[in-house]
């Protein structure tokens, strides 16, 4: 019975291994890459590579420390409080330049002639079609303008109800969300606590 | 409550309550204003902005202005040649070592419907906070909406300044923290604008510096949509009254190259671009009702030298006097501190008006990382190429074709033109142009008959026409009647629209009814003081043909006879021989002036000045 499991693994590792794709990040040396695939068991019962990896100090010349200063600075640019003792502070420098460590090994990667992911959407030539704004989808708005004059002076037009002046301006209360208000203003005490 | 109520109306005329006048001016001129300037709040409330008369005076003051600063110069010159005013030619000689250089940034209110990014309307004299969408307020979950709409400005803008389009640009966020802005960052274009490397040139009779001769062309970097933050009212010592109506309305920078080197060249190139972005109806309101904002940047460098100086930025100037004033205080606060043997920090000044220096905002310890970033929320804008196309073809003519037009083929002089130009949103120059046309038909169809066929090209003038090189304009242009038209228009016409203070209306005195006073005037049928008086007339709702009014109220100029003159002339002189004496005696003639203004008087209209003075002098023997 153990030994029908065994072998039902092993098919299952070795339909799993021929399906892994060859991504980039693999590429890292993997230490059991010599040994044979019939081997599953053995190749995954150590871990060969760790996040930890990404952490641990680099061979070349160490990154410049991260200054009190510039922690201040980042704090204030992003609106988040300065530590409150050198206990904290200090922490607080330690993560930063691991987590800068790890930014410094995800830059390694070669992305030469690789453009930059804006957004993820539909990047097809049907969709650039589609959003292509051209005359046809301005021409109800065009429709509501005339020239007038002889130097081709543009205006709107009088005749045509301003859909967008008598429409009700607002379904829901902006005000029922501030916590502070003075008539119909939202009040904010600008002064530095 | 009247606190509020007063800060609220800070930056709109206090509204006037309408005039008491009789049922048919109340209600022209209730529909002159409710297509022009009327907008009801939610709350019925009508809300009028008295500008039409205080624009046009601040502009006619300015063209008033350059021209004295003019005279003062050449004044100037030749003074110090004679003179030799010490104190001044110094002064010249510490700025002659020093070269200035501006570049501008402006940011323009676009006019449109609606926001950059949200359904919500763009309001202008509302309800604070009454036209807030959730995007504008950045509440959580919120998504951006790109408003196709807004383009339609934004491109006219650009076109009107000659950039080229791209067609894909994307948005970005510019990250800072200020209570007026929810997000926490401003959508902006900064790696991809959506038109670029435009360029408007500026002559001299727009008043840029003596300096740079008679025209000089300044190059556009970019031109970029970004979206507008909160309005903030300050009550002191430190409470902020936020109003969010105008967050996310659209605005355009327009970013020039630092290729401005004199200080009034500075104003005349943000004069001139809001002139432009109005004549596309791109812009809402101009620079004194706050739709307008410079920020410039100032840098100054030894005469000679190839390299720009190390610029600083003046931020939030909302006039164009602030303009100047800001550049010349900063540029003598910069020398000072080159020719002391100091070095320019780059850092961001404020100027309010009235002060002698700029004032640090934020020194580089405080300087803003902006952190730009592509917006993944936001996918890239496409422009089409025919909407491009369209949007150009339909472009309206610019003041620099407009006032070609006026001053060579219509012979009006360039101050006339630039006020005629920009008086009532252009509704001024539609009815100078009406008349002017309406008249040329008139004179043309008194010609014999082969001449009609020349005029009915004319008449047949459409859009397509307008494109060509202006045979059509000279088809219905002839300076010495052009003229006649713009003094009526602009002077007489514009004299009893103040007197009565009412905004002006093509209705008031149809074109019909002005062509028949100029021409019966033109033609010597009534005199000048009669045509003040139909004018008048018909502005207060004489509806009656101006032929019939000549004839029915008998003021048709009829010319005496020589007798009558002569009886007229010689009663006068044995009245006043004391006067005589000193006119043949003496050889006053400014006295035979007073006899002529007599004579007018006396004969109540029928009188000619000329014919008089002639008799006059017939009679006294005098040349």
């Amino acid at each position: 019975m153990k030994q029908r499991c065994t072998w039902v693994r092993n098919v299952l590792f070795r339909q799993l291994w021929q399906a892994l794709p060859r991504t980039r990040a693999s590429c890292r040396p993997l230490s059991s890459l010599s040994q044979t695939p019939d081997d599953f068991e053995g190749m995954l019962k150590d871990p060969s590579w760790s996040v930890k990896s990404l952490f641990e100090s680099e061979g070349s010349a160490p990154a410049p420390a991260v200054t009190k200063t510039q922690l201040h600075h980042l704090l204030r640019l992003s609106a988040l409080p300065l530590p409150e003792s050198e206990d904290q502070e200090a922490r607080m420098i330690k993560d930063l330049q691991a987590q800068l460590k790890f930014v410094r090994a995800i830059q390694e990667v070669d992305t030469e002639g690789v453009e930059p992911l804006q957004s993820i959407r539909d990047e097809t030539k049907d969709a650039e079609r589609e959003n292509e704004i051209t005359v046809t989808t301005l021409r109800e708005e065009f429709d509501k303008e005339e020239v007038v004059g002889k130097r081709g002076r543009i205006r709107r037009r009088r005749d045509v109800p301003d859909a967008a002046r008598n429409e009700q301006a607002n379904d829901w209360d902006p005000l029922s969300q501030a916590p502070k208000k003075l008539g119909r203003f939202i009040v904010v005490d600008t002064a530095k606590d | 409550m009247s606190r509020v109520v007063s800060t609220y109306g800070l930056c709109h005329k206090v509204p006037k309550p309408p005039l008491k006048a009789a049922n048919r001016w109340h209600s022209l001129r209730v529909a002159s204003l409710h297509s022009q300037w009327t907008l009801l709040s939610n709350h019925g409330r009508a809300l009028q902005t008295d500008a039409v008369q205080a624009n046009d005076v601040p502009f006619r003051k300015h063209l008033k202005d350059e021209a004295k600063r003019k005279r003062h110069a050449e004044r100037n010159v030749k003074e110090d040649h004679h003179t030799g005013s010490r104190g001044k030619k110094e002064e010249a000689l510490r700025l002659g070592k020093w070269k200035l250089t501006v570049g501008l940034e402006i940011h323009a209110q676009l006019n449109t419907e609606r926001k950059l990014f949200s359904t919500a309307k763009s309001s202008d004299n509302d309800v604070p906070n009454s036209s807030v969408a959730l995007f504008d307020l950045a509440l959580p979950g919120s998504q951006p909406e790109f408003q196709k709409v807004t383009l339609i400005p934004a491109l006219r803008a650009a076109l009107g300044l000659s950039c080229k389009i791209h067609r894909e640009s994307r948005f970005d966020r510019k990250h800072y923290y200020y209570q007026d802005q929810p997000a926490g960052y401003q959508i902006t274009q900064y790696y991809r604008p959506f038109a670029v490397n435009g360029r408007l040139t500026l002559y001299d009779h727009d008043g840029i510096a003596p300096e740079d001769g008679q025209s000089i062309d300044i190059g556009i970097k970019q031109i970029q949509m970004e979206q507008d933050t909160a309005k903030t009212t300050l009550q002191p010592p430190s409470t902020a009254m936020l109003d969010f109506n105008r967050v996310g309305h659209p605005l355009i920078e327009i970013i020039t190259h630092p290729q401005i080197h004199h200080v009034q060249t500075a104003s005349a190139c943000v004069r001139k671009i809001q002139l432009i972005l109005q004549a596309v109806n791109a812009v809402t309101t101009g620079m004194e009702l706050g739709g307008l904002r410079a920020d410039v940047n100032v840098s100054v460098s030894p005469k000679d030298s190839e390299i720009l100086g190390q610029r600083t930025e003046i931020k939030n100037l909302s006039s164009f006097k602030a303009v100047e004033d800001a550049i010349i205080a900063e540029r003598d606060r910069q020398i000072v501190v080159l020719e002391s043997g100091g070095f320019i920090e780059g850092e961001t000044r404020g100027w309010t008006l009235g002060s002698t220096e700029t004032k640090k905002l934020r020194g580089k310890e405080g300087e803003v990382d902006y952190r730009y970033m592509p917006d993944p929320d936001i996918p890239p804008l496409i422009i089409g190429q025919d909407l491009t196309s369209h949007i150009e073809s339909f472009i309206p003519d610019l003041p620099d074709v407009i006032l070609k037009d006026l001053t060579m083929h219509s012979g009006l002089t360039s101050k006339d033109a630039k006020t005629l130009m920009v008086l009532d949103d252009g509704e001024r120059l539609d009815y100078f142009d009406d008349v002017k046309l309406l008249w040329s038909i008139r004179r043309a169809s008194s010609k014999p008959v082969m001449d009609v066929e020349h005029t009915q090209r004319s008449i047949s003038d459409d859009v397509a026409d307008r494109r060509q090189s202006g045979l059509s304009r000279l088809a219905d242009s002839s300076p010495v009647f052009d003229r006649v038209v713009a003094n009526w228009v602009l002077h007489e016409l514009g004299g009893l629209l103040s007197t009565a203070a009412l905004p002006f209306s093509p209705d008031l005195v149809p074109p019909n009814s002005m062509v028949d006073i100029l021409s019966n005037l033109s033609e010597n049928r009534i005199t000048g003081t009669t045509a003040k008086r139909l004018l008048a007339m018909a502005f207060n709702g004489d509806r009656r043909d101006i032929n019939t009014i000549i004839h029915e109220e008998n003021l048709a100029l009829q010319h005496l006879s020589r007798d009558e003159y002569l009886a007229m002339a010689q009663s006068l002189i044995d009245e006043n021989s004391d006067k005589v004496k000193q006119i043949q005696q003496k050889g006053q003639m400014g006295k035979l002036k007073w006899f002529v203004g007599q004579m007018m008087r006396q004969g109540e209209g029928k009188v000619e000045a000329i014919k008089a003075e002639a008799i006059l002098k017939e009679l006294l023997g005098v040349s």
